[in-house]
């Protein structure tokens, strides 16, 4: 009977290995929509980013477009029209956005159609009260990094916070930073950075506990407060690219507030702090 | 058994020397016959019309008068006029029934009486639930309880009381019944040669006023091809019209376009809360400890209540009480072994059964070998009941269930300046136990009460400790993470069954539940000699409910045609401060066009208080049971069900149903949250909506015979609509399945081989897929690229067809010691890459990032070997 067993898992085994993966052609398209995106805060002039969506399979990226016309409105008024760069990139090269007024962005183009966006700039600077970095691999061989907010009280704020690495010639790079703090909407990220939330210390001091793959000589991190259509944005471009190739969730679709098109048009406002590692 | 005695002595004197072709009782009685011109007795009398009528009479000569005489007129008269003659002024009547005669005393007017008593298996003295109780003479029946009782009120008359079961000989009892009587019956088993002959005698569900339920016999289920060998209750239940299984190799159940916490799942009557083994692959239904399965998928008597879609009754066996039995399996990936018997003078009995997975056990010497880590799964079911007899009367019953999964990974590692372990784990598991008193009052008068306890506990840790002990970094940190979720039930039933007349079958009970719900509750630690100490627990609270419930219903004929179900269930559910009630109308209906034709229809309303939070729906571990609040509303639906039934010759059975069915408050995971974020604020995280379900399901069945099964069609469409997915519109459900045939057949190819095989064809599931890609914001203020999908619409798309077939042959053999039977299946056997799920891939063989679709697919041809044997 034991070679019974044993001949029967084999064959289990060798059973299972043929489970396979194979390409399929399917008949998806969907038409091309305006892609409009501008993270604005009163640090920067403002700056919008147009560009066009293509099909899944396609096998061109997205593109820029670059003969669009955009309108800025600033409760209601016209500030201006942005100035056509490259790659899809429009400039203001006087204003920048300002707390406590409403923008509106109007963007045409001639195959696309309009596209309309609109937001309050309204989101506090929180600044870092402390960030530490420890340069000794803990227990899962990953640097142990911590930022301390102290969060306003009585109002949902909502926050991104990104590491970047400080090579000893001076190039900064976009840290892979983990985080398994509970007050963390996404585990891991890099060019997105780690999004929290105050839900649960609204109104206190709050250290985030985050974890990079490779060690720097020195960080600069960078904690912004941003709008709840930044955050959601944020929030769901993180959970697609989680859930994308998970057979067992529901894909997810990331959020926009850009009428007749795709994209977002949100604010934040970013509190930045240089840290050397501390020494044991 | 002492009624038969009485009657053996006087019984039968009539009988006739050949049997013709059957007749109309008309044309029987109207036949004309010559008889002999003397003077004879009344018995003498009788006997001559048989014989020369060509009918069997049937009498008991104790009910004749001795002194009466009769006389014959020389002319040919007819068999009626000749029994006109022989029975005026006696008090005897005769009628014409199933090809005899049967001579009876006229009932005193009004005068009823009550046969009673138990139904059993002769061979193990197991309770028969559902077995028939006939008298054609009245041409009314009746079914024995889950328990195996019947009561059966008939007018005080003498008659012939035909019993009957699936897989037993019919057993006909004789009986003058001019009071209360109690009869328990032990039918035998059919011999292998015999299934052939079984006749038709059964009541069919055409006479039956239930819709959308049916019995699976054990024994069909037992046949079927099973998947790796392991026979499978959900798995058999599939394949049912109406039943969608979801994802390919799954035992999750879809039933009407309901979700997979819409089936209240009973295992002796205790909800089971979480089937699943091995991730949703197998059940924990072992089947050698199972007596009988009942399905219901609408029309529910007002006795269920609680979840909106199906009931599916379980009922474990009792044990043997003559002598002591075994049973088991091998197979390739578990063992399974059942032991019962008595344990005091056929009073008491008890039946143990166990099935082990030992995956883990082959495996883990391969792992070792070609990693530093250890790993090991492994699920195990353990089913035990006793019985006690204290008397005709009293009946108790203790019964268990137990059941886990448990996965493990270590590892070990040491390295030049120091060391590191890890131990992770994953169990879960349920436990259901039921204390049962059945108690029969009267001859009428049916109750069972009953305590119940079911739980099911999800647990996850990871344990993690690092020292290094040299060079220029020396620390010492370890971290602890615990997650811990689940749901414990006690819950008090009692319920009566009333048997007024053989109209009327009333029941009617109540039952109180105690839920306590730990919906998450996580705890992270972590100590460094560099970082400040860590301890977060979040969320341990459990959350107590209650659940109340009263039913009273009763099954009854208004008229030979007409036939209904009429009930209500009302419950309450203290949730907080929120007290939600329910009254639900449940109604059934049959109406015979013909004897073996009926019209059927039903309506139902049901209320479910408690959800299950799940992403996959296939049964993981991971899926939350969370009570309705102030906040999450109990889930309602109204079904309405019209059908024909019709039974076609002695063994074939075709049943057409349509159905409606809507839902409300169903819930669903808001856009964008999931498992973990669940765990946080999970009445934040989930949103309700509305469902609606309709289809049209034909079921052709044939029970007897050498051949046996079932083909199954059903043509159905299921929608959800939440205000925040798809824009607010209507949107396929995943498991909407447009056609889904399912075919499953049996074949007695001699005595000791049979042949069984499954085919089942379905439409694809409805899945979401991207359609555009687009840039993300976050390329513009780095110097990385990153693009986002854009999907349209919620499931907008089908994958493909999925289609499959399953083939068995078992070979069985009559040993000295009892009996070996060989088993070898071939699941998927023309190989089938059924879609599992589609995904997007990104290729950059070409130097480009090429996007494509791909395909997954498991479960190839899958060969299987088992080995089985009795004793």
């Amino acid at each position: 009977m034991n070679l019974f067993i044993k001949y029967s898992f084999g064959l289990l085994a060798i059973l299972l290995l043929p489970a396979c993966e194979k390409e399929i052609d399917l008949a998806i398209s969907g038409q091309p929509q305006l892609v409009v995106n501008s993270l604005f805060t009163p640090d920067s002039l403002w700056s919008v980013h147009v560009s066009k969506s293509v099909p899944v399979v396609s096998p061109n990226p997205p593109s820029p477009v670059n003969d669009a016309t955009i309108q800025l409105f600033e409760d209601g008024v016209l500030l201006e029209e942005l100035t056509r760069g490259v790659n899809g990139l429009y400039t203001s090269t006087t204003h920048k956005p300002m707390v406590g007024k409403t923008y509106e962005l109007q963007v045409r183009d001639q195959a696309l159609g309009q596209a309309t966006a609109r937001e309050r700039m309204e989101v506090e600077k929180v600044a870092i009260v402390d960030a530490r970095y420890v340069a000794v691999r803990d227990a899962k061989h990953e640097y142990p990094v911590s930022v301390k907010v102290k969060d306003p009280a009585g109002v949902s704020n909502f926050y991104v916070v990104k590491v970047y690495g400080v090579e000893e010639k001076g190039d900064i790079y976009i840290a892979d930073t983990r985080s398994d703090d509970l007050a963390a909407s996404s585990k891991e990220a890099s060019i997105t950075g780690i999004g929290f939330s105050d839900a649960l210390f609204d109104g206190k001091e709050y250290s985030l506990q985050l974890k990079l793959f490779y060690g720097y000589p020195k960080l600069i991190i960078e904690l912004q407060n941003v709008s709840p259509a930044y955050y959601q944005y944020h929030y769901t471009q993180q959970l697609q690219g989680k859930n994308t190739n998970d057979p067992f969730s529901t894909p997810t679709e990331v959020y926009t507030n850009i009428s007749q098109g795709l994209g977002i048009f949100a604010s934040y406002q970013a509190d930045t702090m240089h840290v050397l590692p501390e020494q044991k | 058994m002492k009624s038969m005695r009485i009657l053996q002595k006087g019984l039968l004197l009539a009988f006739t020397l050949f049997f013709c072709l059957p007749l109309w009782a008309q044309s029987i009685l109207d036949k004309k016959i010559s008889l002999p011109g003397a003077e004879f007795n009344l018995e003498r009398a009788l006997e001559e019309i048989g014989k020369r009528a060509g009918i069997p009479i049937a009498l008991s000569s104790s009910q004749l008068p001795a002194q009466a005489k009769v006389r014959f007129p020389s002319a040919e008269i007819s068999v009626r006029e000749a029994l006109d003659i022989s029975l005026q002024h006696t008090g005897l009547k005769y009628a014409y029934l199933n090809g005899q005669i049967i001579i009876s005393k006229r009932a005193g007017k009004g005068k009823k009486a009550t046969v009673s008593g138990y139904i059993r298996s002769a061979e193990t003295n197991e309770n028969l639930i559902g077995a028939n109780i006939y008298s054609a003479h009245h041409q009314t029946g009746a079914s024995s309880n889950a328990y195996g009782f019947y009561s059966f009120t008939l007018p005080a008359d003498s008659l012939y009381l035909r019993y009957s079961y699936v897989g037993y000989q019919t057993h006909t009892v004789p009986l003058l019944l001019n009071g209360d009587t109690v009869i328990n019956i032990y039918l035998s088993q059919l011999s292998l040669q015999e299934v052939e002959v079984l006749s038709s005698k059964m009541e069919s569900p055409t006479q039956l006023s239930t819709t959308s339920r049916m019995e699976i016999p054990v024994e069909r289920i037992e046949a079927m091809p099973a998947f790796f060998g392991e026979v499978d209750v959900l798995k058999s239940i599939q394949f049912l019209p109406g039943v969608q299984s979801g994802m390919e190799g799954s035992t999750a159940l879809y039933v009407r376009g309901g979700g997979p916490d819409h089936n209240l799942i009973l295992i002796d009557g205790v909800p089971v809360y979480n089937v699943s083994h091995l991730f949703g692959f197998f059940s924990v239904f072992n089947s050698d400890a199972i007596n009988h399965v009942e399905l219901y998928k609408g029309g529910f008597p007002a006795r269920y209540g609680g979840r909106l879609s199906s009931v599916i009754n379980v009922t474990t066996r009792e044990g043997n009480n003559k002598s002591l039995k075994g049973e088991g399996s091998i197979g390739l990936i578990s063992s399974k072994l059942t032991l019962e018997g008595p344990i005091k003078n056929e009073k008491t009995s008890f039946l143990v059964s166990a099935r082990r997975t030992y995956l883990d056990a082959l495996a883990r010497p391969l792992i070792s070998l070609a990693t530093p880590h250890t790993m090991g799964y492994f699920f195990y079911d353990l089913n035990g009941k006793i019985n006690h007899q204290f008397s005709h009367k009293d009946r108790l019953y203790l019964s268990a269930y137990l059941g886990n999964d448990k996965l493990r990974l270590k590892f070990n590692d040491v390295f030049a300046e120091g060391k590191r372990s890890s131990d992770d784990g994953l169990r879960w598991g349920n436990i259901t136990s039921a204390l049962r008193w059945n108690h029969i009052f009267s001859s009428k008068m049916f109750s069972n009460a009953i305590l119940t306890y079911s739980s099911y506990d999800f647990s996850y840790f990871s344990i993690l400790d690092q020292q290094i002990l040299s060079g220029p970094y020396q620390s010492k940190t370890s971290s602890n993470d615990k997650y811990l979720s689940g749901i414990r039930d006690w819950s008090l039933r009692t319920e009566f069954e009333y048997f007024p007349s053989a109209r009327h079958a009333i029941r009617f009970g109540g039952q109180a539940t105690a839920h306590a719900f730990s919906p998450g509750a996580s705890r992270h630690r972590q100590t460094s000699e560099q970082v400040t100490e860590i301890d977060t627990a979040f969320d341990g609270s459990t959350i107590h409910t209650s659940e109340f419930a009263l039913y009273a219903e009763d099954d009854f004929s208004l008229t030979e045609q007409l036939k209904m179900n009429l009930g209500v269930h009302g419950s309450g559910y203290q949730t907080g401060p929120s007290f939600y009630t329910s009254l639900q109308p449940r109604l059934s209906l049959r109406y015979l066009l013909r004897p073996d034709f009926a019209l059927k229809g039903s309506f139902v309303t049901m209320t479910q208080y408690i959800h299950l939070l799940t992403n996959s729906g296939i049964g993981l571990p991971t899926d939350l049971w969370v009570p309705a609040t102030s906040r999450i509303k109990p889930q309602e639906s109204r079904q309405w069900v019209a059908g024909l039934s019709k039974d076609i010759g002695p063994s074939l059975e075709v049943s057409l149903e349509g159905y409606y069915k809507s839902m409300n408050h169903v819930i669903e995971f808001a856009p964008a949250t999931g498992f973990f974020e669940a765990d946080t604020d999970w009445e934040s995280n989930i949103i309700s909506g509305k469902g609606e379900s309709y289809g049209l399901e034909v079921l052709l069945q044939k029970k007897t015979g050498r051949l046996t099964g079932w083909a199954g069609y059903t043509l159905s469409k299921t929608d959800r609509q939440f205000a925040s997915i798809n824009k607010g519109k209507k949107f396929p459900y995943k498991y909407d399945r447009r056609h889904d045939v399912d075919l499953t057949l049996s074949y007695q190819l001699k005595p000791h081989i049979q042949i069984s095989g499954n085919w089942v064809y379905g439409t694809g599931n409805a899945v979401s897929l991207p359609l555009q890609r687009y840039t993300s914001a976050f390329t513009l203020y780095n110097r990385y690229s990153r693009e986002v999908y854009q999907y349209e619409g919620r499931n907008n798309f089908r994958m493909k067809p999925v289609h499959r077939m399953d083939l068995s042959i078992s070979f069985s053999k009559q040993k000295k010691w009892g009996e070996r039977k060989w088993i070898v299946s071939l699941y998927n056997a023309y190989s089938r890459m059924n879609p599992l799920y589609y995904t997007v891939s990104t290729d950059y063989s070409a130097g480009l990032a090429k996007k494509k679709f791909i395909q997954y697919s498991v479960f190839p041809i899958i060969p299987s070997l088992s080995y089985h044997f009795k004793f």
